[in-house]
């Protein structure tokens, strides 16, 4: 990815990464990632994916991406100072479990409340970092499971319960953001909307089909004097 | 050739395989049977994970039954264009 990433500082002011840093879940492959991103110029903040826990190296790959200076974030958030403006980023891996009238519930065996159990973590995590940063003038949901069944169109809807959570996306709506992005769907689409109104991409590579994408948010009115601006720039690598 | 019921087992057996395998962990490839023949279609990321994936399925399908390799590699480039989103 270095290659594609080369110039990023000229068109982007922060680099976020939707999960999937790996492919099998290997600290090796985290090492190969943090050579490629050291140095590129902008900020980059990134949360894991599911493959990035294939190993149970978690903790390695974090830890080894974050000496190249990305920020990992899993039910934190952090405050960016871009351009004289406050980018507040609020991350959390996310979990499935499912939509509105097809979700599961915390109730049954233990395997399945665990599941739910976690989803529901990750979403109280993110609500409360949405929290954080709500005084930001600009705020960005970042997760690798979707919020949001509107950019899993084109996935297969037996599966959209190990895709993403609604209660991802209540997280995003109770508190307000400008953008929602995640990964995870390689086969679903790029845009959506939470059921609150709130823009989600999917910026999966093979639903964007390019290294990364550029989104240009919170922007200013015209009227109102600006330094320039540049986008945000979102990819999730590779997962599934 | 396989009843038709066994057919939806043996995709699903190998999906399990080219998600579980440690030399693929793939999660996207689609797989389709016709005439005997399973089909491997997608995309991947590079022409080390395309030759595991067949090699993976090769292990799973039964004797007599062949393996058409039809994945794309692709590699992306930086985008053009950017989104506003107010």
């Amino acid at each position: 990815m270095r290659a594609q990433w080369e110039g990023l500082s000229e068109r982007a002011d922060v680099l976020l990464l939707a999960g999937d840093l790996t492919q099998h879940g290997l600290y090796d492959e985290a090492r190969v990632l943090a050579e490629e991103v050291a140095g590129l110029g902008v900020p980059v903040v990134a949360v894991l994916g599911n493959h990035d826990y294939h190993k149970c190296e978690e903790d390695r790959i974090r830890r080894v991406i974050e000496d190249a200076g990305v920020t990992v974030l899993e039910g934190e958030s952090i405050v960016l100072y871009v351009r004289g403006r406050r980018v507040g980023i609020a991350g959390v891996k996310g979990f499935g479990g499912g939509f509105a009238g097809a979700c599961g519930s915390e109730f049954g065996e233990e395997e399945m409340k665990a599941f739910i159990r976690h989803t529901k973590t990750c979403a109280l995590a993110l609500r409360e970092h949405l929290r954080a940063i709500a005084d930001c003038e600009v705020r960005i949901a970042l997760t690798h499971y979707a919020p949001s069944k509107t950019t899993l169109v084109g996935e297969r809807l037996e599966i959209y319960a190990f895709l993403g959570s609604y209660l991802l996306g209540e997280a995003i709506d109770q508190v307000g953001c400008h953008l929602a992005v995640h990964g995870h769907a390689h086969l679903g689409t790029e845009h959506g909307v939470t059921s609150g109104g709130v823009t989600v991409r999917n910026v999966a590579q093979p639903v964007i089909r390019h290294a990364y994408n550029l989104y240009l948010v919170g922007s200013r009115d015209a009227a109102e004097p600006a330094s320039p601006e540049m986008p945000v720039a979102s990819s999730a690598q590779t997962g599934g | 050739m396989l009843a038709p019921d066994l057919t939806k087992h043996l995709v699903a057996h190998i999906r399990e395989a080219l998600a579980e395998d440690d030399r693929t962990n793939l999660l996207d490839v689609q797989v389709r049977i016709a005439a005997g023949r399973v089909f491997l279609l997608g995309q991947v990321g590079s022409n080390s994970q395309r030759s595991s994936a067949e090699e993976v399925a090769r292990e799973i399908v039964p004797l007599g039954m062949t393996v058409v390799n039809e994945l794309c590699v692709v590699t992306y480039s930086e985008p053009t264009d950017q989104e506003r989103i107010p």
